[in-house]
């Protein structure tokens, strides 16, 4: 990609940050479940 | 990417339905239309916003993200509903919040091969430009369309198994590419068999359908929320917070699987509003659960008195059918006496916000509804 290009899609993405950054979206103000789990909750298997 | 593109993204994002429809203190009962209506295109378009701020950061390839776009922009908005609450994609999503040294950042490749397979499953087939991420040919091509939504693969010996679906929901373990890539623990515990598979599958089937006798409304909002269920070969029951809609258990017994598919779907519809509503302003605040008897978060004792009041009431409506549920009568006395001793617990908590104070006294209202009422 030349540099001409990259600035213009740079100049895009930064507006659409813009936009995004605007919009009203419902949401909690902050984590109410911490950092949600990535895995499940298995217990290891033990020897019993 | 084009600028119409864009508008077209964001015309979805700024439609989202009035979350006034959502009261606090009816959300423990209960409900498919609220579910299907509301909560989940708000949770979708949440994420959506989520994994465009990250397809905008400079590690993104610009062809990628121009074909993401572009295909996303091809969906209808009950198409983006589906898709951003897909379990793959909200687990792919939810890695772009967290950030942590253990957990894999989302690779953008990934949200396209979700997004084509969803779109396979859509429209039947796969526009021909997207042809060139399948590496191998028109062979690959057609698995990629398979991967993933499908939850499809093949067993290292060759055999495919079999994509069981029950009203839609997918009842698959391993092999996974999703699950054994994201999930390598989930190996020694998940149902493998093809025979197995199909036999939990029918309990599953069942389950659903002595859930919609019992209690139609719970059996609705479960129906809008579950998409996948990987069956277990030990008896436990889990839902995966971050990978909304995917619950594992062992699916055994009909009775006891339709309990633990309306617990653990319920886990899954106090998440969605976690995720769109503020409860508390502290809520990982430690505090001792009368459940497990162990110390946690305080939203995990909530989500505690949600899931285990509506199982309550979902075993009580079993019984008044003439079913007969092995230790009802103590398990019913027991789960009495939890929410008397988390209702000390949450009472004395002030940081609960107004929205938070109204679903928990919903919640302990409506468990206090079915003590008086008795068994």
């Amino acid at each position: 990609m030349g540099d001409d290009a990259k600035a213009i899609r740079d100049e895009r993405d930064s507006d659409l940050l813009d936009d995004l950054d605007k919009l009203e979206i419902v949401e909690a103000s902050e984590l109410q479940e911490g950092v949600a789990f990535h895995a499940f909750r298995f217990r290891a298997p033990g020897p019993s | 990417m084009i600028r119409a593109v864009q508008d077209t993204l964001l015309s979805y994002l700024g439609s989202g339905p009035d979350p006034g429809r959502v009261v606090p203190y009816e959300c423990v009962v209960p409900s498919g239309e609220l579910t299907r209506e509301v909560v989940l295109p708000l949770v979708a378009r949440r994420n959506m916003r989520d994994a465009l701020r990250y397809l905008c950061g400079a590690s993104v390839a610009v062809d990628v993200r121009a074909d993401l776009f572009d295909i996303l922009s091809d969906l209808a908005h009950d198409e983006m509903d589906t898709f951003f609450t897909q379990p793959e994609v909200t687990d792919w999503v939810d890695r772009v919040r967290v950030t942590s040294p253990i957990i894999r950042r989302p690779n953008p490749n990934d949200l396209v091969l979700l997004l084509i397979a969803q779109y396979e499953k859509f429209r039947g087939n796969v526009p021909d430009r997207l042809v060139r991420y399948a590496p191998e040919g028109e062979e690959s091509h057609r698995r990629i369309a398979g991967y993933l939504l499908r939850r499809d693969s093949d067993n290292p010996d060759g055999v495919r198994l079999p994509v069981l679906e029950v009203e839609g929901i997918s009842v698959q373990g391993l092999p996974c590419v999703w699950l054994s890539v994201n999930f390598p623990e989930v190996d020694w515990i998940s149902v493998q068999s093809k025979s197995e598979i199909r036999q939990r599958a029918n309990i599953v089937a069942a389950a659903l359908d002595l859930t919609e006798r019992s209690w139609p409304e719970a059996a609705a909002e479960l129906k809008s929320i579950v998409r996948w269920i990987v069956p277990l070969n030990v008896v436990e029951s889990f839902n995966v917070p971050a990978m909304r809609g995917l619950l594992a258990f062992d699916a055994l017994s009909v009775w006891r699987t339709s309990a633990d598919l309306v617990h653990e779907a319920s886990h899954n519809a106090l998440s969605n509003l976690l995720d769109l509503f503020t409860v508390s302003r502290s809520p990982l605040d430690p505090v001792r659960s009368p459940f497990s008897n162990e110390s946690g978060p305080l939203t995990s004792l909530v989500h505690s008195c949600w899931s285990f009041t509506r199982e309550i009431e979902l075993q009580r409506r079993f019984v008044r059918l003439g079913m007969d549920i092995p230790r009802y009568t103590s398990t019913w006395r027991k789960t009495m006496k939890f929410f008397e001793l988390a209702e000390q617990v949450l009472g004395a908590h002030n940081s609960f916000t107004p929205f938070g104070a109204e679903l928990v006294r919903g919640v302990l209202d409506r468990a206090g509804a079915i003590a008086r009422e008795g068994l």
